[in-house]
């Protein structure tokens, strides 16, 4: 019996990951884009559902498949980014808007000031923010709980607001 | 609870219910909360821009290198592998010994055809579809093989088979019959290069001939110079290309058109310059797909045109060495001879000429050159010898006047 739920389990992953990437493709590929760029985004999110499905069976469970796949794709695209030594894309998120129009001031801004946020804080807006993962996800992805979590938002938004208004006291 | 810490969680909507309660009691009653919700929406706001993205691309790729990855054999887990060796190491001590006698008495012929079987089997054991990886080296084991050793590949997996040691890491050890490595028996390649001279009495004739026995033999002429000059020796020059298997043939045929004036033939065996050629040509190509299958998988733009270099390269390579294979086992398919024809009197005028005119002109001419070539050979003697003949002369008048 065991034996037969350790063997259903094995091929039911492996078919997962096929399954996961035809429904979550866009998502990694929008994920790596917003930490790679536009010209590495295909490349880490092909790598990350490789590396999904070497590791299908260390998959236990714990969190949503989707979330354990954002889990992947963030350490593909640090490793990716480490590699071609290049920061988060943000200039060339903000300069996306200009394809419809002119990207506000307030993007640029607000770009500028997340460029001037810790590493961890600006992984939590961004995740949450852009990527629009709860914080419950964003926790399990960076290996924190999710109090943690909740309290580099709030001091990543003091910290924003520091940035976008100077003399705004928001003590 | 530090309230103004869950503000932004409250926004965010990631607050439980009675939290959200929590705050929205606090709010009604303070203006400074309410003002700071405010600013963390109005912050949140900001951030709507900045979510567009590109289209998507590169699913389709992904997928069917999913696709192909899914056909890989997965790893066993480890009470599979426990109970496959279990299994492995009862079926051993049963047959063992039965095995071991089949082994040691089995023909030459069924020998010979295990390299196939266990190439087969090889093959398919390590047929594992692999993500593009730049710090692979394109020369694999089979390319290292191929490259000292001329086996076909057939045989270069059974040698690789049958070196894979068993028994290790503690699993049960599975015996391995010794597949005898046959040597390929080769077809001698050779390129013969003859050098024939003829003396014929009939160049014309010669050559005719000469060249209806070559086609009968299944070559052919690739040049041909006749010189057959009124007054001059007929001469004529045939470079013959003849099947290696009637080179032989070929030379005793044409040394019988006359008397032969000399003979030599060289022979260089190729066969083992084909081998590696055709070896290292193959182990190209299973370099060629293998860079093929990366450069289907990789995206990343440095990787790609790294695998498109060395791609090229290796195209370039195995056209270079299928080139200079192909003129080698063309050289050695077909001899070279080179076949001289001449002729042991002069060429008469044609006799049979009714252009009188010419030929009366063509033969005054000659006439009258030969005497004034007579002529001046009898001045340039006399100018030569003319110490003897003066001192001949001058001894006559002496002896003449003496004799008055």
């Amino acid at each position: 019996m065991m034996l037969t739920q350790m063997l259903k389990r094995t091929q039911t992953v492996r078919l997962d990951i096929e399954q996961l990437a035809e429904a979550h493709y866009d998502a990694i590929w929008r994920f790596c884009f917003r930490r790679v760029g536009q010209s590495l985004a295909a490349d880490a999110t092909q790598e990350t559902f490789l590396t999904a499905l070497k590791r299908a069976s260390s998959f236990r469970g714990d969190s949503d498949a989707k979330t354990w796949l954002f889990g992947i794709a963030l350490n593909v695209c640090r490793s990716a980014a480490r590699k071609v030594k290049h920061d988060l894309p943000l200039d060339e998120i903000v300069e996306l808007q200009s394809r419809d129009g002119q990207p506000s001031l307030n993007s640029i801004r607000l770009a500028d000031a997340l460029k001037k946020l810790t590493p961890e804080h600006r992984e939590a807006v961004i995740l949450h923010e852009l990527d629009g993962l709860t914080y419950a996800e964003i926790g399990h992805i960076v290996g924190v709980p999710e109090g943690t979590i909740k309290s580099r938002m709030h001091h990543a938004m003091h910290a924003l607001r520091t940035h976008l208004s100077p003399n705004e006291d928001v003590s | 609870m530090n309230l103004k810490e869950e503000l932004k969680a409250y926004v965010d909507g990631q607050l439980s219910p009675d939290q959200r309660g929590e705050i929205e009691r606090a709010a009604a009653t303070s203006p400074e909360i309410r003002q700071e919700i405010e600013a963390l929406k109005a912050l949140k706001a900001e951030f709507q821009p900045l979510t567009a993205t590109p289209d998507p691309n590169g699913k389709s790729v992904t997928l069917a290198a999913l696709k192909s990855q899914r056909v890989a054999p997965r790893p066993t887990p480890i009470w599979g592998r426990l109970v496959a060796g279990i299994a492995t190491a009862l079926i051993v001590i049963a047959i063992a010994p039965e095995f071991g006698k089949q082994v040691s008495s089995s023909s030459a012929e069924e020998a010979a055809k295990a390299p196939a079987e266990w190439s087969e089997s090889a093959v398919s054991g390590t047929a594992t579809p692999r993500k593009a990886n730049l710090n692979e080296d394109a020369a694999s084991p089979t390319f290292a093989k191929t490259k000292e050793s001329p086996m076909r590949e057939s045989e270069s997996a059974a040698w690789k088979s049958t070196t894979v040691p068993s028994g290790t890491n503690g699993r049960a050890a599975v015996p391995r019959p010794t597949v005898p490595v046959v040597p390929f028996q080769y077809s001698r390649d050779i390129i013969y290069n003859g050098n024939l001279s003829v003396e014929a009495d009939d160049v014309q004739k010669s050559v005719l001939e000469a060249t209806s026995l070559i086609q009968g033999l299944g070559g052919f002429i690739v040049s041909s110079q006749t010189s057959l000059n009124p007054g001059s020796q007929a001469s004529a020059q045939l470079e013959i290309r003849v099947p290696a298997a009637k080179f032989d043939t070929a030379n005793k045929a044409l040394a019988k058109y006359g008397k032969v004036l000399s003979q030599n033939a060289t022979g260089q065996d190729v066969t083992g310059d084909i081998a590696r050629g055709e070896g290292r040509a193959r182990a190209l190509a299973v370099a060629e797909q293998e860079y093929i299958r990366m450069l289907n998988n990789t995206r990343n733009t440095t990787a790609r045109l790294e695998i498109r270099r060395r791609l090229d390269e290796v195209r370039a390579e195995r056209e270079g060495i299928k080139s200079e294979t192909s003129r080698l086992k063309d050289l050695a398919a077909m001899s070279n001879l080179s076949v001289n024809f001449t002729q042991s009197e002069l060429v008469r005028p044609d006799e049979t000429s009714d252009n009188w005119w010419n030929d009366s002109n063509t033969g005054a001419a000659n006439v009258l050159g030969a005497i004034g070539r007579i002529a001046g050979r009898v001045g340039i003697y006399l100018v030569y010898l003319s110490p003897v003949w003066l001192a001949g002369l001058a001894a006559w008048f002496i002896w003449r006047k003496k004799q008055a």
